[in-house]
């Protein structure tokens, strides 16, 4: 069974539904055949005490007929005339009247036998295949018995007329209920229905929010949730085909260098102009293979999402390795590495994306520092947070330009170094993959940039 | 003739400028926008060309601030976005032409002298002078259909004051036509050049008008 939200309503309603039809009715037939039971029972008493008082009568009045009657034609039984009973029940009810231990009166269909063994009171006896329910009177000083019976098949009848008779409307107002509640339930989910019909038939290029007015408040909250995902997918998107549009045009510049810079090479008469076009063709190829590996560095943290890859990093290692991966000796007299605790900087992280994320920051630091420039290295840990800084004293970056400068692309104007513009986006993106928040901030003293990468604790 | 190049990318602001000097063509090249926007302001050049995208100030808003001056420049934008609507934006906002990246270089420079040629009313590519013709793109002059030699330096004071003919050109515009302008240039190595080409033109057809420069008569 599906595990639907129909399912799981019909099911128990239905079931319950059942269960209370069959428990009233076995309730009801299990009353009506008590009650008939006593019903019938009183009956069947009286009409034994009704015939006793009759034989009774008889016997005190007119005993000699009886005799007479008796020594007439010796009969040892009498049957009745079968006109006295012409009911349908004739057959169903019968009794014996025994006086001085003969039958003298028996109905038509009572045997010739006594009924039951019992001397006074009810029993059930079997007679001609039958079930029969039997009274028996036993007056000891006339020597009287009188046994009245009945067959149960009477009462069984009436019980089971009764019960259909009561069951019927109970039957029909379960299954009428079962049709209604199964409408509703159906109706109720409609809008679930709405919904996922909705979805299922968008594609990706369809991310406009669901819309809210139809659907109910219990639904309301999941739509919500579910158009808020939509608008950031669709602002994913957006920002994925603007990325892409912009990383081909950009590649369009350098492409344009090299070729430009071959045609002078190819069209020069003077030998040096042909040397030095030349010789920025390498640059520009280098700066062009550069720029093509950020941006597939940025295509692949882009796609990295999900966490599985997140190891205990240990930040200061890390931040060493780059150091001598990465940088010539020249370099390493510049830095100034500030740790205050091996064991104490570990952070939850991705590794290579870490260590690309320190090696831009390096770069960026390295190309602004004057000759003999200083950058500083700190890893400091609070009880809340782990915060990475790299301080330099470079020209620093103007306050207004600060929030531009993670923009895909964006060169600052006073910057003569050659770069992708991908730098900072790159180290955002992997700072926004750890939960983390990056700060630019003006060094202390200035000149200087100070950068702070700020790891919450887990 | 001298050209403004607003480059941002090294390696193509280093080439263009490299190949259009080799051309005879003088050129100033600035990397960011708020620095072309100055010194357009300033200086006086026979034609800009101009990235879009640039850091600082955009392309298009120093060509529309140019336009917005009555400055008349020509402007052949280059860019890498190459779709009709930037195409459209960027000749609505005054541009005289648009060559998008990456570009041939012999195409851009005969865009440029198509440009030049244009802004002087020309339609000959050819400029001609009584029996005098100059020819910008093969660099060919001739008198009375014999060709001259001429120095670099000569033709491109010849060819400006042609191009300007009817006008005068003070020294110092020659001069800046002469040498990209973070070059020295001694003061009077206009007068030297405008004497060589006296001596093989004849001394009627550049007069010089006594403090101010330079005039080829219409």
């Amino acid at each position: 069974m599906n595990n639907t939200i129909r399912n799981r309503l019909l099911i128990p309603l239905i079931s319950t539904l059942l269960l209370i039809g069959l428990t009233t009715s076995w309730l009801t037939y299990r009353d009506a055949a008590h009650k008939i039971g006593l019903l019938f029972d009183s009956r069947l008493q009286q009409s034994a005490y009704v015939l006793y008082s009759l034989v009774k009568h008889e016997l005190t009045e007119e005993k000699y007929d009886i005799d007479n009657y008796s020594d007439d034609s010796h009969p040892e039984f009498v049957e009745l005339q079968e006109h006295l009973y012409s009911h349908k029940y004739d057959t169903l009810l019968a009794f014996q009247i025994n006086i001085d231990n003969q039958f003298n009166f028996i109905s038509h269909a009572a045997p010739r036998e006594p009924f039951s063994t019992e001397s006074q009171g009810f029993s059930s006896a079997v007679y001609d295949d039958q079930n029969w329910r039997v009274y028996t009177l036993h007056d000891a000083t006339n020597n009287l018995v009188v046994s009245v019976a009945e067959k149960f098949s009477i009462r069984q009848d009436l019980i089971n007329e009764v019960t259909r008779h009561v069951l019927l409307p109970i039957i029909i107002g379960l299954l009428l209920t079962s049709v209604f509640v199964y409408t509703f339930v159906r109706h109720g989910l409609k809008p679930l229905q709405v919904v996922e019909k909705e979805i299922s038939e968008r594609d990706v290029s369809q991310l406009e929010p669901i819309r809210l007015d139809s659907v109910p408040d219990e639904i309301k909250t999941l739509t919500a949730a579910l158009n808020k995902l939509l608008d950031r997918l669709k602002k994913a998107l957006e920002s994925e085909r603007q990325f892409t549009s912009n990383a081909a045009h950009e590649l369009r510049t350098p492409l344009a260098g090299l070729k430009t810079q071959a045609q002078v090479a190819l069209k020069t008469g003077n030998e040096q102009t042909r040397k030095k076009a030349l010789n920025q063709l390498i640059l520009g190829v280098d700066s062009a293979t550069k720029q093509v590996e950020q941006l597939l560095t940025l295509a692949r943290i882009d796609a990295e999402t999900g966490l599985e890859k997140f190891t205990d990093v240990n930040l200061n290692n890390l931040v060493a390795e780059v150091i001598s991966d990465h940088h010539t000796k020249a370099d390493l007299e510049k830095f100034h590495v500030m740790m205050n605790n091996q064991n104490i900087s570990y952070i939850r992280g991705h590794e290579d994306a870490l260590k690309i994320m320190i090696n831009n920051l390096l770069d960026n630091a390295l190309v602004q520092i004057p000759d003999k420039g200083k950058i500083k290295i700190n890893i400091v840990k609070t009880a809340a947070s782990t915060v990475l800084s790299i301080i330099d004293n470079g020209p620093g970056i103007p306050d207004q330009d600060k929030d531009m400068v993670f923009s895909r692309f964006y060169r600052r104007a006073d910057n003569t170094a050659k770069g992708s513009g991908l730098g900072l986006s790159i180290v955002q993106r992997i700072v926004e993959l750890h939960n983390a928040h990056i700060e630019l901030k003006n060094a202390v003293p200035a000149p200087g940039l100070h950068v702070q990468i700020i790891f919450p604790n887990c | 003739m001298r050209i403004l190049l607003v480059e941002d990318d090294a390696i193509l602001g280093d080439g263009i400028a490299a190949g259009l000097k080799d051309e005879g063509l003088n050129v100033d090249w600035f990397r960011d926008g708020e620095s072309a926007e100055s010194v357009i302001r300033t200086e006086t050049y026979d034609l800009v060309i101009l990235d879009l995208n640039l850091p600082g100030k955009s392309g298009l808003d120093i060509l529309k601030a140019m336009r917005s001056r009555d400055n008349s420049v020509p402007v052949l934008v280059l860019t890498a976005r190459d779709t009709v609507q930037d195409r459209i934006t960027g000749l609505d906002s005054g541009a005289d032409d648009y060559m998008i990246k990456p570009f041939d270089l012999d195409e851009l420079s005969a865009r440029i002298r198509a440009l030049i040629r244009r802004s002087h009313g020309r339609s000959s590519p050819v400029l001609q002078h009584n029996n005098l013709t100059l020819d910008p793109a093969s660099h060919q002059v001739t008198l009375d259909n014999k060709p001259v030699t001429l120095t670099h330096r000569e033709f491109v004071i010849l060819h400006q004051l042609l191009e300007h003919t009817g006008l005068v050109l003070t020294r110092q515009r020659l001069e800046e036509t002469l040498y990209s302008w973070d070059n020295n240039v001694m003061s009077n190595t206009v007068e030297v050049h405008i004497h060589h080409l006296r001596k093989k033109f004849g001394q009627t057809l550049i007069r010089t008008i006594r403090g101010v420069g330079y005039i080829i008569e219409k």
